[in-house]
């Protein structure tokens, strides 16, 4: 095994603190592997064109190849690299969605676009930011589900890992995913409730 | 939400779950001991359920994966790039960001385009791209936009062409119907653009409505001649590509399929042997059809039905055979044809 490297080391150290109940960690994580996100995201985005599915889970795996030290014990569990991940998934693309967002309006109306993906990106990061309003709103009065739906929808996590995380058995995330994707197919598709 | 309330839903809810519909609606009778707006809440919950389909499904990064990598250049209102003051941001597209700057020197207009950095990171295929750009410029044809200068600021690269008032062809389709008259208007100045830039060797790659502005006046501008050169490692889109490849090295064509108009035609140099370029037209035109047309030849006839007076459907339906014989053979002929 080669030598990790002080970023790795970095990363796998913060991985820690924010385990061991640093919530500032988080913030300090994000420069250190959106990078490395970044990059992935653009490779797979090309294999994409030549017929593969983007697999966030496939994603994920590599950044935590590529970012952590795997020399240390406590980060060899790679699923909870993934729910940190997910979590760091959310902030990164949320921000950028409101960054979008942001442009959008401070442009005031933009006379031409140039590009279906444009529009397309437009609408998803209003309905991404809409879904972040939502959890956040969810997170109020059930951590955990909200949780799941993190490590479900932005980790590309599976019950089982989910499972694994939480220490609970695969049906309780079951059931609780189902109760809320449902809270948030009514937060989201109903008007003003 | 109270968090005990919401926990004796969230029960509720996952045990009326376990049965059928028409026991579901006894148990909550039963269960909610006449709280009928702790009724209402789980069944508001089992309602949206069931019509959740596939709704948070597939991840976020399957979903809308440019918004991990989103590399907008992201210039502001004010900020001075090259000799360019930003005025306004005009669009987002796949190929950049373009803004609505003003041009410090010279006083005038212009559209500045700043290109994604992953786009611009290899040398060589930015220096194709700037290559090329230059060559379709350098041909002062009226259909062509001006390029006034390729430059970079930072590790930006950007392009400051002519500023067009008016829309994409794509935005124009979208307003509604275009008679045929019109979209065959502005396939005749698509076509001369090509046949011209041809004529030079530059092949356009990637013409397609959003590529074409129309002005006010009636003259269509394609834009981007070359930028295709900055992805043309990754596997091309077949839904640009028509016909007719293989020999055929110097064809143009038009067709009618899928509802749509398309000039099509290859490159004709060996390594660019796929499509020069093609036109998506008429799509309004024929969607008046109320049928969606299958196929090339049917589709023309179906056009001329539609406008019976039109002798340009005859030129149509001609060169829609697809055939080498018919087909005009290339963009130059196309645009004199008319």
């Amino acid at each position: 095994m080669t030598a990790p490297s002080p970023s790795q080391q970095k990363v796998t150290q913060l991985l820690g603190d924010w385990s061991g109940g640093d919530e500032g960690a988080l913030e300090k994580l994000i420069p250190l592997v959106q990078p490395e996100l970044h990059r992935l995201a653009h490779y797979y985005m090309s294999r994409e064109r030549a017929g593969h599915t983007l697999q966030t889970t496939a994603l994920l795996n590599e950044a935590y190849l590529q970012l952590t030290d795997k020399t240390q014990p406590p980060w060899q569990n790679r699923t909870h690299f993934m729910a940190v991940a997910a979590q760091l998934m959310r902030r990164i693309m949320v921000d950028h969605a409101r960054a979008r967002h942001a442009l959008k309006r401070g442009a005031g109306a933009i006379r031409v676009t140039l590009d279906e993906t444009a529009l397309v990106t437009e609408e998803r990061a209003e309905e991404l930011l809409a879904l972040d309003e939502a959890l956040e709103k969810l997170a109020e009065f059930d951590r955990r589900r909200c949780e799941i739906v993190e490590m479900r929808y932005f980790g590309g996590l599976t019950v089982e890992e989910i499972a694994d995380v939480l220490k609970v058995h695969p049906n309780t995330v079951k059931r609780d995913w189902r109760a809320a994707k449902a809270w948030l197919y009514a937060e989201l598709t109903t008007e003003g409730s | 939400m109270e968090p005990e309330l919401w926990q004796r839903i969230t029960d509720l809810f996952d045990e009326a779950m376990t049965r059928g519909p028409k026991e579901r609606i006894a148990f909550l009778e039963e269960a909610c001991e006449g709280d009928r707006d702790l009724r209402k809440q789980v069944e508001r919950l089992i309602k949206s359920h069931e019509k959740s389909g596939d709704f948070l499904e597939s991840s976020a990064f399957a979903v809308a994966p440019e918004l991990l990598t989103d590399d907008r250049a992201g210039a502001s209102v004010g900020e001075l790039i090259g000799h360019y003051r930003i005025e306004s941001l005009i669009g987002i597209g796949g190929m950049g960001e373009v803004y609505l700057a003003r041009d410090e020197r010279l006083g005038r207009k212009v559209a500045l385009k700043l290109l994604p950095e992953r786009l611009t990171a290899d040398e060589t295929q930015l220096s194709r791209f700037k290559t090329e750009a230059r060559a379709a410029s350098a041909l002062n044809h009226p259909n062509i936009l001006t390029v006034y200068e390729i430059g970079a600021e930072g590790n930006r690269q950007f392009i400051a062409t002519e500023f067009i008032e008016g829309m994409t062809l794509r935005a124009s389709l979208a307003c509604g119907r275009m008679n045929l008259h019109a979209a065959l208007e502005i396939a005749v100045q698509v076509a001369s653009a090509l046949a011209a830039a041809h004529e030079a060797g530059v092949v356009h790659r990637d013409i397609k409505p959003e590529n074409i502005m129309l002005r006010p006046d009636g003259y269509a501008k394609v834009l981007d001649f070359g930028i295709a050169k900055l992805t043309e490692q990754r596997p091309a889109s077949d839904h640009y590509e028509v016909g007719n490849n293989g020999g055929a090295a110097n064809a143009t064509g038009v067709s009618v399929r899928h509802g749509a108009l398309h000039v099509s035609g290859t490159g004709a140099r060996p390594e660019g042997g796929r499509a020069l370029g093609y036109l998506e037209l008429g799509r309004s035109a024929l969607r008046n059809g109320g049928r969606k047309p299958a196929v090339p030849r049917r589709d023309a006839e179906r056009l001329h039905c539609l406008h019976p007076d039109n002798g340009a459907t005859t030129f149509i339906r001609r060169i829609a055979g697809c055939s080498a014989q018919t087909r005009i053979h290339s963009a130059k002929g196309f645009a004199q044809k008319q």
